[in-house]
């Protein structure tokens, strides 16, 4: 992949401010921006102890963590969607909701061995809103993916060596979708169904860390798949009125899985100055196999609706740096390349997928001993990516391009 | 260090600033980029596009020709698409907005509620838009509604004895279609047509027009190519191929089982039918059983009759032939000899014959003969015999008599060559869309035949497909030899039968609700010919290395549903 004029700008931007800290934005709808630091170093988190960010990327960290501390972090998503129809040539866009993600970490160190803690945090998310009237309107004109994780988290320290953690995660969301319905009312209106609807899921984080000597450690993770179903969503249509009674306004039902995530990764110190970070994800996408609505009632001589997705398992491979500039100011770097799980065909106006290279850079500050301030850039290009729409994804032929740009920021204190 | 130092000499409000404007130019080039290229010709010429074909090509919609459905025609969207391309302007013989009208003279027909359910309603038709206009032209969309291939070439199709359709902007009555595409120079021609020379045959089940022989189509191909050629050598062009006209829903809306009914609606069908076949055929039945009933009567009284004569007859040949013997000088007893001989010879028998048979023509047999006749026809035993075999006629009747069922049941359709006089609909047969006018009439009884012409009998449907594959044939050679681009309509048709998804919108061949048909079945909606068009800009793209854009079909309207 050629590095674009974004990776310029990003490198200009970060040398020239030495930015803030955190977060990314990855394949699929899942959001990659739980912890400040990690997002400054492309995102590695699995392998070294920092704070109770830990929670999140490797519960079995969490013991080894110096103190007890919270940390409350937000990332700020400015995206931009282009489509170019492969019918017509016509360039269409989404106006940019700005997404904003959030993580707060607790964790409390019972003793030497032991500490229990509680993860806030956005696991997954999407916002996308294409302009009105564009030419995808029928699959999709909106849709807003919100979910909040908690995630109650025990780590125990075997010994100096080796320490394990696991975590139950429930997570709860929500998600609002407006496509176009193809009935035009005599007097030129166009018609469109609203689905929303909340729903939860269970599953669990776990993690084991060890410092294999005072340069090198390592981590891995799992985290499990768990869906987030939505039992009781409303769809409202909005259509002529002589046809409204094909049209009744239903309750459904649909899930929306979360991907399995294993982590493997290694930190290493060549200096007291330098921690170089890699890691990589095997993302288990290929759990998600198709969007279904199904009604409780006829829509249209239909009971659901069903758009397949075809997710393929997928990796995500991940580089960081961080140097100590001063004890209290360390400027970060770090980049990773994220295998898009979307296979040919199924790219869609609402994750429109491929695959990205995030670069991104950050910084931390330390206030004393007792506060930390983390402050990252994360700068997502997607390639270009062609789609020929399969007859059975409900979506759209023509090339997609994404990017974002996303900065973020937190505060850590420790006591 | 250089780093450090730069974070010391910039103070916060600088720092800020900085950030902010480093943001905005980050942001500004991480901005996806995508352009949209900019359509060209490739090694077609477009300056002078015209376009010729039937009502489909003209834009003629929802059982009328009418403004919004001529705007919104393929060959006009193409026109535009081309125009991005240096094409030139396209002239349409545009009727006056409003209703239009259709070959019946009614105008367009709109979406309606009667009665609980969604039917399409015609309009009054506008005479106005069919004002001539020829004056004003030449027009590039040369699309005659109604014109099937053999009427191309024809001089005279432009004449009060032709179509009101080209009369109304034909440049002279004497004028072909051809003739005026071919004075425009078209440096682009696109030709889609045939059709109307199955469809006139179909749409009328196959009991009016007929379905154009392949020998004339094949002539009526060459001598329109021929003479659009001739008014320009480098000529260049598509040429779409003919759906099968037997998917649109014309001629599936109808299953030919949608009598639905419940038990006690069957039963009371079946009584119905039976009464209604056994009180109107009972006379009938009844006075071909007197026929042959009498025959045999009459049979039997004349052989009495004659019997009788020959009694007579022979006693008096006998004594006339003794009484001539015993003139003739015989005894008493050879003289009856004599006559007894010649009565059992054949000279004898031979003279009675003619004899018995000269009487039995006469005037006063015959009337004695009839009056016996007569009498016996009213006599008990032959008026017995007469209402067993009419009964029994009767009931071999209602044997073959449909029997209604709870559910769905075939319709009757009427057949001269059936003795009943109608037969059950089978599978395979299509009901036509102009039933529906029939079928939802409050006072439909389904006992009641369907007229011939709104059913396509499968021999029927085998001719129109015959037709089409032959045709079809013609135009691929033809677009083939000339090396013009070859939209393959038909294929396309048969993948919008099986749903056709474009940008998340399915389209299908169902009845209103599939999109890409307008409210008389047979012709397109707007989205629908902007399907069509992009069929054009694909086959043209790939024949001419052109990069013509498609169309987003689902921007138009498609058919409007009353609030």
């Amino acid at each position: 992949m050629v590095l674009s004029k974004c990776f310029y700008a990003a490198a200009f931007l970060s040398a020239s401010l030495l930015s803030v800290s955190e977060a990314a934005w990855a394949g699929g709808y899942q959001v990659n921006l739980q912890g400040q630091r990690q997002i400054g170093m492309g995102n590695t988190g699995v392998a070294f102890t920092n704070d109770a960010s830990s929670i999140f990327f490797n519960p079995g960290a969490v013991a080894r963590m110096p103190k007890s501390g919270v940390v409350l972090g937000g990332s700020f998503i400015f995206s931009k969607v282009k489509y170019l129809s492969a019918t017509t040539n016509t360039v269409h866009e989404t106006e940019s909701p700005t997404g904003t993600p959030f993580a707060l970490y607790a964790a409390y160190k019972i003793n030497d061995k032991m500490a229990a803690g509680l993860g806030v945090y956005t696991p997954f998310g999407s916002s996308v809103k294409w302009t009105d009237g564009w030419e995808g309107r029928y699959a999709l004109e909106s849709i807003k993916l919100q979910a909040i994780t908690v995630q109650p988290t025990f780590s125990y320290k075997i010994n100096d060596m080796i320490s394990v953690g696991a975590g139950l995660t429930y997570t709860f969301g929500s998600v609002a979708l407006t496509r176009g319905v193809p009935l035009t009312a005599a007097d030129g209106s166009l018609s469109r169904v609203t689905l929303e609807g909340k729903g939860s899921g269970i599953g669990f984080n776990l993690g084991v860390s060890a410092e294999l000597n005072e340069k090198l450690s390592i981590g891995a993770s799992y985290r499990s798949a768990s869906a987030v179903g939505v039992q009781n969503g409303s769809a409202t249509f909005t259509v002529p009125g002589s046809v409204a009674s094909n049209f009744p306004n239903a309750n459904f039902e649909a899930s929306l899985p979360l991907p399995s995530v294993i982590s493997l990764g290694a930190a290493y110190r060549p200096s007291e100055k330098l921690l170089v970070s890699a890691e990589v994800n095997y993302v288990g996408w290929s759990a998600y196999k198709e969007l279904k609505f199904k009604y409780d009632t006829l829509i249209a001589g239909s009971s659901e609706s069903v758009s397949k997705r075809n997710y393929k398992n997928a990796f995500i491979f991940k580089l960081g740096l961080e140097y100590a500039i001063k004890e209290n100011l360390f400027v970060r770097a770090g980049t990773y390349f994220d295998q898009s799980p979307v296979p040919d065909g199924y790219m869609t106006a609402e994750t429109p997928d491929s695959n990205t290279l995030g670069y991104s850079f950050g910084i931390g500050y330390k206030i004393g001993e007792a506060i930390n301030i983390d402050a990252s850039v994360l700068f997502v290009d997607r390639a270009k990516r062609e789609n020929v729409a399969a007859p059975d994804a409900n979506t759209l032929s023509g090339t997609f391009h994404a990017g974002a740009v996303i900065p973020g920021i937190s505060v850590g204190i420790n006591f | 260090m250089k780093m450090s130092f730069f974070y010391k000499k910039i103070a916060s409000w600088q720092l800020k600033a900085v950030w902010v404007a480093s943001l905005a130019f980050a942001v500004a080039a991480c901005e996806p980029k995508l352009e949209a290229p900019s359509p060209s010709a490739g090694t077609a010429d477009f300056s002078k596009y015209v376009a010729i074909g039937n009502s489909l090509t003209a834009g003629f919609s929802d059982g009328a020709l009418y403004l919004e459905g001529q705007q919104t025609s393929y060959a006009y969207l193409l026109a535009q698409q081309m125009k991005l391309a240096g094409g030139g302007e396209f002239t349409v013989p545009f009727v006056p907005a409003g209703n239009g009208i259709g070959g019946g003279g009614g105008g367009k027909l709109v979406l309606g509620k009667i009665g609980g359910s969604l039917v399409p309603i015609p309009t009054p038709g506008d005479t106005t838009a069919l004002r001539y206009i020829g004056d004003k032209g030449p027009y590039n969309n040369m699309a005659v509604p109604g014109a099937k291939a053999i009427h191309l070439p024809v001089n005279g199709y432009g004449s009060a004895l032709g179509n009101p359709f080209f009369r109304r902007f034909a440049s002279k009555a004497t004028a072909s279609i051809i003739e005026d595409a071919a004075a425009q120079k078209p440096t682009f021609f696109t030709l889609w047509i045939g059709n109307n020379d199955v469809l006139g045959y179909a749409s009328n089940g196959g009991a009016s027009d007929d379905v154009t022989p392949i020998a004339l189509f094949d002539r009526a191909i060459d001598a329109s190519i021929a003479g659009l050629k001739a008014s320009n050598p480098n000529l260049k062009g598509a040429i779409a191929t003919i759906p099968n006209i037997l998917k649109a829903p014309y001629f599936t809306t109808i299953p030919y089982n949608a009598v639905d009914i419940s038990a006690a609606q069957a039963e009371a069908l079946n009584a119905g039918l039976r009464g209604a076949v056994a009180s109107g055929a009972k006379p009938k039945v009844e006075a071909g059983v007197k026929a042959a009933v009498e025959v045999g009567v009459r049979a039997k009284v004349t052989e009495a009759v004659k019997a009788q004569v020959t009694t007579e007859v022979t006693a008096a040949v006998r004594a006339d032939v003794k009484a001539k013997a015993i003139a003739a000088g015989q005894s008493e007893a050879d003289a009856e000899a004599t006559a007894d001989a010649f009565v059992k010879s054949k000279d004898g028998q031979k003279t009675i014959e003619n004899l018995v048979n000269d009487q039995m023509k006469s005037a006063e047999f015959k009337a004695l003969i009839d009056s016996n006749t007569a009498a016996q026809m009213t006599s008990p035993e032959v008026k017995a015999l007469v209402d067993a075999k009419v009964k029994e006629e009767l009931d071999k009747l209602l044997v073959g008599l449909p029997t209604f069922v709870a559910g769905k049941n075939p319709f009757l359709i009427e057949d001269k060559k059936n003795p009943l006089g109608f037969r059950q609909a089978k599978a395979g047969e299509l009901i036509l869309l102009p039933a529906l006018l029939t079928i939802r009439d409050p006072k439909f009884v389904p006992a009641t035949p369907l007229p011939n012409n709104l059913v396509l009998s499968e021999d029927e449907v085998i001719k129109v497909v015959n037709g089409i594959t032959a045709y079809n044939n013609k135009l691929k050679k033809v677009a083939d030899e000339n090396n013009y681009a070859f939209v393959d309509i038909a294929a396309f048709l048969d993948n919008v039968a099986t749903g056709y998804s474009f940008n998340g919108v399915t389209y299908s061949t169902t009845f209103v609700t599939g999109g890409a048909f307008s409210l008389d079945g047979l012709h397109l909606t707007d989205r629908g010919a902007a399907l069509i068009t992009n069929e054009f800009v694909k086959a043209i793209n790939a024949k001419y290395k052109s990069s013509l854009n498609a169309v987003d079909a689902n921007q138009y309207l498609g058919i409007k549903f009353p609030q």
